[in-house]
This record gives structure tokens, sequence and C-alpha cells, in this order.
């Protein structure tokens, strides 16, 4: 099932639940795009990212891309696509000064912000935000005074996880050249994503290494140096990370979830499991059940 | 239960502000004065207001919402004055506004948030 609305701005939403879908050669406006149950799969020119509950992706307007669900179980997909002139509106009232946009109120010169196209985590007020978002949505809100409010909360809190994950973290990497930086923290960037779009299977460090375009210790360092732990922690994190979400909301039983995550086995899986969230993986649904 | 005070000088409007936009209601007045004027959320908050005509103190409420961004969004059409915009805190979505006896509100929506 899927459903379109579009705003009199030219701002479009769009939900959609599917076992199996197909789309190639697509472009659209810059957007935001989310998985609340299942997955789907983006092929960029560059990339191939999958997109789990816990995450949102994001694409520029007029980035080509593939899009593919294949899901035993039904895969609830939503995005938000900001029109050209509210994201160019947007972003001068973000970095124009108050006399300069009351000098000149219009003058956006058509100019349209490009930023990083890299997962991003789906939580806190974001998360929140868009789950009002969505309800309306499905509610058939028609009221677009409210529906832009919400999607000009979307944008301030989009820069804010913009902020955080790209500016502040670029800035670890103890690196003077400021293309290198950059050069490096897209490499890194794009290692963290194969992780998260991969976690499910066994990845060497070899396969990492050749994601990033760079030797196994030089990865292992910069790595260590831009998320404060190695590939592997960082791997073992996504994996506990949804592994809670399948434990909150779903009824697997923890042994198909030790599968489903990656782990080899169920013993190391709950040691790591308790020794990071100070539970069981059975105590956890329990309480959070109750 | 936790009781709050809000002056008024003009306590049949504020009563029926209350009633027809904060999701309160009358309840009975457990202090039988005739000027005291007690109220209840009926959407979660765990205190009761206590409306009291010749009051001097004006502390602000707090009254939570399930969705501060809608509810700042229908009071503004009723033509509320906020103060404060929705903006973001520790505690979760917050605006503040007054009504007409210049008592103080806070909407708030709660939040739980993840550590990073």
């Amino acid at each position: 099932m899927k459903t379109i609305k579009v705003l009199s701005n030219q701002n479009k939403l769009y939900s959609e639940t599917t076992c199996e879908a197909y789309y190639k050669n697509e472009k659209s406006d810059f957007s935001i795009r989310l998985a609340f149950t299942g997955n789907e799969e983006y092929f960029l020119a560059d990339k191939a990212l999958k997109i789990y509950p816990g995450y949102f992706l994001v694409l520029n307007e007029g980035t080509s891309y593939q899009r593919k669900i294949y899901t035993d179980t039904p895969a609830s997909t939503f995005s938000v696509q900001f029109s050209r002139t509210f994201l160019g509106d947007f972003h001068r009232s973000m970095v124009c000064s108050d006399d300069e946009l009351l000098d000149l109120p219009f003058d956006n010169n058509d100019y349209c912000p490009t930023f990083h196209e890299t997962l991003y985590p789906f939580k806190n007020d974001l998360m929140f935000n868009v789950l009002h978002l969505k309800h309306h949505f499905d509610a058939g809100e028609n009221n677009e005074l409210l529906m832009n409010e919400y999607l000009r909360h979307t944008l301030l809190l989009f820069y804010q996880v913009y902020n955080k994950e790209i500016h502040v973290n670029s800035n670890q990497l103890n690196l003077v050249k400021p293309c290198t930086r950059r050069e490096i923290f897209k490499r890194l960037n794009n290692v963290k994503d194969y992780m998260i779009s991969n976690y499910s299977r066994l990845i060497s460090v070899e396969e990492l290494s050749r994601v990033a375009c760079l030797s196994e210790c030089h990865l292992y360092k910069l790595f260590k140096e831009l998320y404060n732990c190695s590939p592997h922690q960082y791997l073992l994190k996504i994996r506990l990370q949804r592994a809670k979400h399948l434990l909150n909301n779903t009824d697997y039983s923890v042994n198909e979830i030790v599968g489903m995550v990656g782990f080899e086995n169920s013993s190391s899986f709950i040691r790591l499991f308790k020794r990071n969230f100070a539970a069981t993986p059975k105590e956890y649904r329990l309480n959070n059940v109750a | 239960m936790e009781y709050r005070k809000l002056t008024l000088n003009t306590p049949i409007e504020s009563v029926e502000f209350l009633v027809d936009n904060m999701g309160f209601e009358i309840i009975k007045d457990p202090f039988d004065t005739s000027r005291d004027i007690l109220v209840k959320n009926k959407s979660g908050n765990s205190f009761k207001l206590l409306l009291r005509v010749d009051d001097a103190s004006r502390s602000p409420v707090v009254v939570y919402s399930r969705d501060c961004l809608k509810d700042y969004f229908n009071l503004k059409l009723y033509g509320i004055n906020f103060i404060k915009e929705p903006h973001y805190t520790v505690e979760g979505l917050t605006a503040e506004f007054t009504d007409n006896n210049g008592n103080q509100f806070r909407l708030l929506e709660k939040r739980t948030y993840e550590e990073d």
C-alpha cells in the first residue's frame, strides 16, 4: 500500500508498506528516508545502503538512485521530500543574520544546500517529531499550516543532527589539512554505512579496509580517532541496538534474534547484551513489555 | 494530589478558557468557599488547579501535552499570545504563553531521550 501527500508548496510525504518493490532511475528533491519496520535498499552511484529502523538516509536534490524492498515481513517505509524553495528559504533563515533577512527578504538566489548522503541515527527529538508527522499524515490531516510547522521543525532538528554527526565528528580527526580531513571522514563514513547496512552478516577487517581504501592499520587508527572505538566495537554496538529494537518490537525468540543480528552464538550475545544494558535480553523484553 | 494556584481577574472567562482549550474539567470545590474553583486536567497532569480570584502569587503552570506542536498551533489559532515559541529542552518540547489574566502556562511534551 502506498500513500502520497503533496502540499501546495510542493513538499511531499510518501508512505509505503510492502514486501516487494523496485524503483529504478529515481530522482527527487532533498529528502529524508526511513523504515519503521523491515528495511529498504538504496543504490546510489558510489554505494549501496540499507535503511533499518533506527536510522535515516538523506538524499540531495537530483541524486539518482535505485530503491529496492525485498523482505519476508512487510517493510513500512516513510519519506519526506522538501521542495527546493522551502529548503532554500529555511537554510537562509538559519545562516543569514537578522539584518540580511530584513534587507533582502526574498534574495535566496535559488540556492539549495547539499548534505552528506549517509545514514544518520533516528532518535530523540527528530524521531518524536517525525512520528507525530507520520501520525497526522496517516490520519489524513489536511491543515497544511500545521504540516509545514512539522516540516520546519523536522529540518531544524535535522540541521542539529547534521552538525553533530558531520561537523563535530569530523573535527575529532587530528588532521591538519582540511581537504585530507574531508576525504578521510568521507571514507570512514562509508565504512560506518557499510557496517550499518550489512550488520547481520560476517564482516571482515579486509572487507572494511577495501570499502575505506585504507590499509587495515590506518583504518583502525583513524576509525578509533573518529568514533572513539574500533570498527569491531562499532559493529557490536549496531548489532546490540538492532537486538534491542527486535526485542522491543517483535515476537522473535532470543535465539532467533541472535542469528538475525549476526552473532554466532547466544552465550556471547547474552553476555554482551547484559554488559551494555544491565539486563539479559529476556529481562529487557519483560521489563519493556511490562 | 498536588494543588497549584492561579489568579483570576475574569473568573468566568478564565474557567471557560481552561475547559474549552486546555482540556480541564471543573470538579467539586473541596474548600467550600464561594471564591475558589477547582479544576483538573483530563490528559495526565497529576495536579489540580485552585483558581482564586484575589490571590497575588502568579507562578507558571505546567500543562502536559501529548503533541506540543499541535497544541501550540491550535492555541495560536485561538489567538493565544505565546511568550516563548516551541523549543527543545532536556525535559522535552515546550512552549510558554499567558492568558488574559497574565497567568503563565507552560505546555510541555515530556520526552525520554537516548544517550549518545
